[in-house]
């Protein structure tokens, strides 16, 4: 579904992604932890064209949606009328996105507000209905716990863990590791723009949590 | 204590409401219309003119037309020699006439006040005989031959003018009279009178003062009272 | 093409639902008959007056649109990063701009069709009233006529937007470009024709009206002062000038919307 090569991103003299390689296969989840400005934002939307690579190339195979950090919709319009343009755009059935809306719990009275009006978890839940809507078989979410509350949290850990067992490959990146460690089967260690190393999930526990949290820490304080 | 933070809000309100129309009542500052020695025309004003008219010209004409009514309206209020008001009726016209030099009534203004009540023979010949290349119409051009022929005293400009008006596809009997009149140099009272009068025909009453005003003076000029003896023939015993 | 559609489509959507657009829809619809008003001050030819004013109101209310629904929409949705939920369906950079540029513009129909229907009810009731109304007979198709080429520079206008937007850092630089880009083009033109005058061009340095020319031709040709005035005084257009000038604008639009592409394309969308 994913695979990224050698990908590196320079700004000037300095390097924000630097030798970027991995793999993510049909219904996998994949983590990508690291603290503040370790270069996994970058790392996404070089992979997504956004931002264009330095060194090394990216494959991405099949449909697949990208969930920004901090998601900027249209702010006239409607989390429906949204939706709605994503179907007929990529020809997906159009009562996909009232279904994909209710799947994010937004209510119905919400939808057809503008989107100006919305919280910003209310923001956060649109912006995943837009990615959800058509069945991806790949999802890049760049902190998509972000604005959620402890329950908002636990209902999208859940559509995660519902779309992993259908089949679509995820890679979530986050500095929330409790939540990583609950849907990941690797989690990608990132500090200073290095993918530094790759932990097994094996038994989602906190106590792995803790242990890849400690991880982190390590690298984040050794030099780059 | 709610109802009184209401009641103090919308008193304080009150308050600021009282001080701004107080402000206004007292803040008068004198208008530097008046002052139009500054206002002289220049090329480098009709630059200005183009550059800020941009796309619409013809609204910057408008405008400037509209300034002329002011102008004319506050010089008919004030009594006195009024002189600064000609300067300023001056260079509205030629900014006009800049900016849209196809505006018939800035010509019909040029004649009627410019000339018949300014005073401004110079200066209102020279707008209404650049009228030439833009308008098909006799009239600009008839008028300026008129005035360098009667006032200005300039045959051979007002010869040149009624020919060019002659050419003109709109250009009257009239036009052609007085035209060939002037030419054989036997242009009169009667002739001028008769102009004048047709001339009135071209702007609202309220701008007529200046023409009928000249009407009157011709009519009571020692040529006009001669040319009336020498038609009317003596009595026979 | 099948992403394009739905992008025009929501594009006009995401205008349209605005309020400020709803407004500008009604106040265009009655901007004509308040232009009666200062009409009626005038002597004889009210006509031309009366269409001088509809003219120069059409140039405003294209001036708003463009500063202030078409800049705001395509520099936040780079600035913001709104750009990315379109580019990532995906789509590539080329298509999403040009379907913007095209959304946009379909948006300013609705607004322009009221216009100009507002204002040939007008231009019709105040032919019928007006004794003095001193125009070229069938003032109304004059006036459809001249809006119809008044709208060809602000879409030139209106890529040379997005040619900024496409490398500004945001609003506020794409706000500033643009102003200054609209001025030039505005003022320009007038000035290098008065400078044709010999009394002007005598107190004119030649290298000023050299750097002028040099600089209009790199800008759209906002000057339609010669239409304007022509179309008032129920004068003809040449009918060569008139296809040039569509064309010239057209093709403009279109240089200016490649550039855009090309340099939308090579920048980072951080």
């Amino acid at each position: 579904m994913l695979k990224v090569t050698a990908l590196g991103k320079r700004y000037g003299k300095a390097w924000a992604v630097r030798d970027a390689r991995l793999e993510i296969a049909k219904g996998e989840a994949v983590g990508l932890l690291g603290a503040n400005g370790a270069g996994k934002s970058t790392l996404i939307k070089c992979m997504l064209g956004l931002v264009h690579a330095t060194t090394g190339s990216t494959e991405l195979t099949g449909p697949y949606a990208y969930l920004p950090e901090q998601p900027q919709l249209p702010p006239s319009l409607s989390a429906l009328a949204l939706l709605r343009f994503k179907c007929g755009a990529n020809h997906i059935p159009p009562d996909q996105a009232p279904a994909s809306l209710a799947e994010v719990r937004l209510s119905a009275a919400d939808i057809v507000r503008p989107l100006r009006q919305y919280s910003k978890g209310m923001r956060q839940r649109a912006s995943l209905a837009f990615a959800l809507c058509g069945d991806p078989g790949l999802m890049l979410l760049d902190e998509p716990m972000s604005g959620l509350d402890a329950l908002g949290r636990a209902q999208m850990l859940d559509i995660f863990k519902q779309r992993k067992s259908g089949g679509a490959a995820i890679l979530m990146s986050s500095h929330i590791v409790s939540d990583m460690v609950q849907l990941c089967d690797r989690v990608l260690v990132m500090a200073h723009g290095r993918i530094c190393e790759s932990v097994a999930v094996a038994e989602h526990s906190l106590a792995e949590a803790k242990a890849l949290e400690s991880r982190l820490a390590d690298w984040t304080e050794q030099q780059p | 204590m709610r109802l009184a933070a209401v009641a103090g809000q919308i008193a304080v309100a009150c308050l600021l409401l009282a001080i701004v129309a107080w402000g206004r009542s007292v803040s008068h500052f004198p208008s530097l219309v008046g002052a139009s020695e500054t206002l002289h025309w220049s090329p480098n004003q009709q630059l200005l003119d183009r550059a800020w008219a941009g796309a619409v010209p013809g609204i910057a004409a408008d405008v400037a037309v509209l300034n002329i009514f002011n102008i004319y309206a506050r010089a008919r209020s004030q009594h006195g020699s009024n002189a600064p008001w000609r300067d300023q009726l001056y260079f509205e016209l030629r900014s006009a006439q800049a900016m849209d030099p196809y505006f018939r009534d800035v010509y019909r203004l040029t004649e009627g006040l410019l000339a018949y009540e300014a005073l401004r023979w110079k200066e209102a010949v020279d707008i209404l005989a650049s009228s030439g290349p833009w308008l098909n119409s006799a009239d600009p051009l008839l008028a300026a031959s008129f005035i360098a022929h009667q006032y200005m005293h300039d045959d051979v400009l007002a010869i040149r003018l009624a020919k060019q008006a002659i050419k003109k596809p709109n250009a009257s009997q009239l036009t052609i009279g007085f035209a060939t009149a002037m030419i054989r140099k036997r242009s009169g009272c009667e002739m001028a009178l008769a102009f004048l009068e047709s001339r009135l025909h071209t702007l609202p009453r309220r701008y007529r003062q200046g023409i009928l005003f000249k009407m009157q003076q011709l009519r009571q000029s020692k040529a006009c009272i001669e040319e009336e003896r020498r038609k009317v023939p003596p009595l026979r015993e | 093409m099948s992403r394009t559609l739905p992008l025009v489509t929501l594009t006009f959507s995401e205008i349209a639902s605005q309020r400020v657009y709803r407004i500008l829809l009604g106040v265009l619809l009655l901007v004509p008959w308040l232009m009666l008003i200062p009409a009626s001050l005038f002597m004889f030819d009210i006509g031309k007056v009366l269409i001088d004013l509809l003219f120069t109101a059409l140039h405003a209310s294209l001036l708003i649109f463009l500063f202030f629904m078409a800049a705001p929409l395509i520099a936040r949705d780079i600035e913001q990063g709104s750009c990315h939920i379109f580019l990532t369906l995906p789509m590539r950079r080329g298509r999403y701009l040009s379907a913007r540029f095209v959304g946009l513009i379909v948006a300013l129909m609705p607004l322009f069709a009221a216009y100009a229907l507002s204002a040939s009810l007008t231009l019709t009731f105040a032919e019928s009233h007006w004794a003095a109304f001193y125009v070229a007979p069938h003032s109304v198709p004059l006036f459809d006529y001249g809006a119809a080429l008044i709208l060809m520079p602000y879409l030139a206008l209106t890529a040379v937007l997005f040619l900024i937007a496409a490398a500004a850092t945001g609003l506020p630089e794409t706000m500033v470009f643009l102003f200054s880009v609209w001025l030039l083009c505005w003022s320009l033109p007038p000035v290098l024709g008065a400078l044709l005058q010999a009394e002007v061009a005598a107190k004119t340095p030649t290298w000023i009206g050299t750097l002028l020319q040099t600089v209009n031709q790199l800008l759209p040709d906002l000057s339609s002062s010669r239409i304007s005035l022509y179309l008032a005084h129920g004068k003809k257009l040449g009918i060569e000038a008139v296809a040039g000038y569509c064309l010239q604008h057209l093709a403009y639009a279109l240089l200016a919307m490649m550039l855009a592409v090309i340099l939308f394309k090579r920048r980072d969308l951080t």
